[in-house]
């Protein structure tokens, strides 16, 4: 390119950049709205992981509750095709004699 | 008293990251972006490509050029770069902004165009710019990085686009953010595009329905087209692979958020509206180049490959598997049935008009071919019979 760069070195965040002139005031006015905006973007991620955690909390709840039901049911099932099976022995049995 | 402009202010925001082969072209090509109705402002955003001395190149040749750049100190990502120059244009108060990839080529008219676009209805919260690799809204090319890859040609394309279609446009689904111009009045209302979607892909999607859902009408502009390499940034940052088109987990999250908007591209998709207008604009584009570059009519069933810059094709096919006529210019391909032969000459001065030459050239023997080329010789075309030259066919 050949174009001699007389812009000065700045500390930029994480890096450090050598800035054109000509872009130095748009460098430091990006940079404070990129800041600004990271800003921002941490705090809606917090939000968003503090309420996913709580629906989490929430569902791992619902989840406990809905596998007691079932193990309930599961039981009462199984007490129920005990019955079942019973009652078919013992007509298999007095049709026997 | 101050003067003050009436003309919209636009900025262009280009998102970088590395292309050393290809973004000093699209910085040739912002360049010659033309100025005559729009104060356009052009921004490159450099999400800290890791070739530093690249990044001091685009710099010295964005500040040669009069443009902006900016240099992030940290890599952001497409999402957050993307809204850094939707922050820029929201705090400088532009009318418009447009943001754009960095592998693009720009028609001449490009601010022009679409702010005219915008201007047509208020109501207007985002159009995007028609292409040859943008999703459902491209006109496809067989080669395009061979065919496409040249300003004056996309200078000329867009012409033909601008005369067909002017201010028309077509709602969509979801806009695409390689070339789309937003109104900034509707940025301010509908927020920036949301980080979830991390280091890109589908952001503008979910933009695009919150968009819609505020009631803005969310439109592509067919009479703008940017050529596009695609995914070539995409690529340099490791974000899709080669072959993969998209991010699957932000699918998901689109899936999740709005669960009908794939019924909804469906049914955009089968109203046929984007395939007529495609059909439209591949019409126009062969139009104008025939006007420019002249137009051959040959009777043939034979594949034929067209020459680069030569004049567009009109081939005529007349055998066993139907009649119709297969159009190509530059690697664009489009295929328009015909009833009967009797139809051919009157097809070819509805596409072509003044353009329609005064000779067909035969290429084939089957009968069928010879019955076409009779009902062209009787509407005063002539005869240039290569069928009885086995080495010509």
């Amino acid at each position: 390119v050949g174009v001699e760069r007389k812009g000065v070195m700045v500390e930029s965040g994480l890096e450090m950049v050598e800035i054109h002139p000509k872009h130095q005031q748009l460098a430091g006015e990006l940079d404070r709205l990129s800041l600004r905006q990271a800003l921002i973007d941490v705090e809606i991620a917090n939000a968003r992981v503090s309420h996913l955690t709580q629906q989490m909390i929430d569902l791992e709840q619902r989840l406990a509750s809905v596998e007691r039901d079932w193990q309930a049911l599961f039981n009462l099932n199984q007490r129920a095709a005990f019955r079942y099976l019973r009652q078919i022995a013992d007509r298999r049995l007095r049709a026997g004699r | 008293v101050t003067a003050v402009s009436l003309r919209p202010r636009v900025l262009l925001a280009i998102t970088v990251y590395g292309g050393r082969s290809f973004v000093p072209r699209t910085l040739r090509s912002a360049t010659a972006i033309r100025r005559d109705t729009v104060e356009l402002d052009v921004l490159y955003l450099d999400d800290a490509t890791p070739d530093l001395e690249f990044g001091h190149t685009l710099g010295d040749l964005a500040a040669e050029a009069g443009h902006g750049y900016y240099r992030s100190p940290h890599n952001l990502g497409i999402v957050r770069n993307v809204n850094l120059g939707l922050l820029r244009a929201l705090e400088s108060e532009y009318d418009y902004v447009i943001i754009s990839n960095s592998d693009v080529i720009y028609p001449a008219w490009l601010a022009e165009q679409f702010t005219r676009v915008m201007e047509s209805d208020p109501t207007i919260g985002s159009a995007t710019a028609w292409s040859n690799n943008v999703s459902i809204y491209s006109l496809q090319n067989d080669d395009p990085d061979q065919h496409l890859s040249d300003q004056a040609f996309i200078d000329e394309l867009n012409e033909d686009l601008a005369e067909e279609f002017s201010t028309q446009t077509i709602d969509i689904p979801a806009g695409i953010s390689f070339s789309m111009i937003i109104r900034c009045s509707a940025l301010k209302q509908i927020g920036l595009m949301d980080p979830i979607f991390g280091r890109g892909y589908c952001e503008e999607t979910d933009w695009s329905r919150r968009c819609i859902d505020a009631g803005w009408r969310l439109v592509l502009a067919p009479s703008v087209f940017v050529y596009h390499a695609g995914r070539r940034s995409t690529l340099e940052a490791g974000l899709l692979s080669s072959g993969e088109t998209t991010v699957a987990d932000n699918e998901r999250i689109i899936d999740h958020r709005y669960p009908h908007f794939r019924n909804a591209v469906a049914q955009f998709i089968r109203s046929g509206v984007v395939q007529h207008v495609h059909d439209r604009g591949m019409s126009a584009l062969m139009r104008g180049a025939a006007r420019r570059h002249g137009l051959v009519v040959e009777v043939s069933n034979l594949p034929r490959a067209a020459d680069e810059d030569g004049p567009v094709h009109a081939q005529i096919k007349a055998g066993e598997y139907g009649l119709g006529i297969e159009l190509r210019y530059r690697g664009f391909h489009i295929g328009v049935p015909l009833e009967s032969a009797a139809d051919a000459p009157g097809l070819l001065h509805r596409l072509f008009s003044s353009s329609t030459p005064t000779t067909v050239t035969l290429r084939d023997t089957v009968p069928s071919a010879r019955a076409v080329v009779q009902v062209l010789a009787s509407n005063g075309y002539g005869l240039k019979d290569l069928a009885s030259y086995p080495e010509c066919v």
